[in-house]
């Protein structure tokens, strides 16, 4: 069972005087700070001819989210996917205010946090495989396709970007609903990690789990990098 | 004088007949056949360099073919197969209003796959061919960048 805010309803506001409790663990606000930077780092580098700083930046990318989906079986309570992606009828009864609010990602929030890593995982991936028209700059999997489905592959990862562009805009519209309508600062606890809510705390991960995800991460993200030639 | 008339007549219609014959609906997709083929070429000539262990036949042969492709790049824009054809293409109407430029760009790319060409015979070093590579990839460039309405 979720822990619950204190006396709520998904329309009610957590009461003032409930305790402060740990909701986000170190490493998924450290994970989440750095895709919101990388992301539009990735878009001016790309976009001002600096593919060497795009593509350092991408493969960054890739040991975020590889880092983020360990997490997400490994990790805390609150990065946990098999924790807060809920069904249809979850979601059904979370937006009718049936059901209280989880503390961590809401069950329609879970759709925003898959739809954004899976829109992520395609971008990274395409940008592996892609070329540019004059042979200078390409991913470092692009050996492994013909020059003409890198060129197609180019494209999509052109587009996909505004797929991500949607979904930024999209989760910051959510977090400024929730700030001006429910009254409740979703930037602050993802920066703090904690939030005010009843109940007991949530189960953290041991931080040398954090260390050894980041380990295999990063080892496969740069294998990958240097083109996964074995 | 009548001979030099009809000279005269007969060059007209000859060069009528030349402009006539430039189908922008052949001309276009020829060009882009053309600069794909380059694009696959030099992509091939890549693969083997950054792969540790360079074919040095292969290195070869791609820089020669490489070489014939950029050669012919002038060709791939008679007069005729621009914009305003109404048929889609990225090359742009400056290509034909400042034709000294443009050919400078493309000797450009011709001197620099000859160069790659000649060193490739006598080696598939990577660290030695990169220079000429980057060479050839910064004349690619230089033209797209004037020349070529960017895709995105």
């Amino acid at each position: 069972m979720p822990h619950h805010l204190q006396g709520a309803g998904a329309l009610s506001e957590p009461a003032p005087a409930a305790p402060s409790v740990r909701v986000w663990d170190a490493p998924t606000r450290i994970v989440h700070w750095a895709i919101a930077l990388l992301i539009p780092w990735s878009w001016w580098t790309a976009s001002h001819d600096q593919l060497g700083r795009h593509r350092l930046s991408g493969y960054t990318l890739l040991g975020l989210l590889l880092f983020r989906l360990i997490w997400g079986v490994a990790g805390s309570e609150t990065a946990r996917f098999a924790r807060f992606v809920k069904g249809p009828r979850a979601i059904g009864r979370y937006l009718s205010g049936r059901e209280p609010p989880p503390l961590g990602h809401s069950p329609i929030g879970a759709l925003s946090i898959v739809a954004m890593l899976a829109a992520l995982a395609a971008q990274i991936g395409l940008g592996l495989f892609a070329i540019d028209e004059d042979g200078l700059e390409e991913g470092p999997l692009s050996h492994f396709v013909s020059f003409d489905t890198a060129r197609l592959v180019a494209g999509l990862h052109h587009k996909v970007f505004w797929v991500i562009v949607a979904l930024a805009a999209l989760h910051i519209a959510a977090i400024l609903f929730y700030r001006l309508v429910r009254g409740r600062n979703l930037v602050a606890a993802m920066i703090t990690g904690r939030t005010r809510a009843a109940g007991p705390g949530l189960a953290m991960a041991p931080w040398w789990r954090a260390v050894v995800a980041a380990g295999v991460a990063g080892a496969i993200a740069w294998f990958v990098a240097n083109g996964a030639r074995i | 004088m009548r001979i030099v008339r009809v000279v005269a007549l007969a060059a007209c219609a000859l060069a009528l007949l030349a402009a006539a014959k430039v189908d922008p609906n052949v001309a276009i997709p020829a060009r882009q056949m053309g600069m794909k083929q380059i694009g696959r070429t030099f992509k091939g000539i890549n693969d083997q360099l950054h792969g540790g262990a360079p074919d040095a036949a292969a290195v070869a042969a791609g820089a020669h073919q490489l070489a014939d492709l950029a050669r012919k790049v002038p060709s791939l824009f008679p007069a005729g197969s621009g914009p305003e054809t109404g048929v889609k293409t990225a090359a742009k109407a400056d290509i034909w209003a400042q034709p000294a430029d443009f050919r400078a760009k493309a000797k450009a790319l011709a001197t620099a796959t000859a160069a790659l060409d000649k060193m490739a015979r006598k080696s598939a070093d990577p660290a030695l061919l990169q220079p000429f590579v980057a060479r050839v990839g910064g004349a690619c460039k230089a033209c797209h960048t004037t020349y070529k309405v960017p895709e995105h």
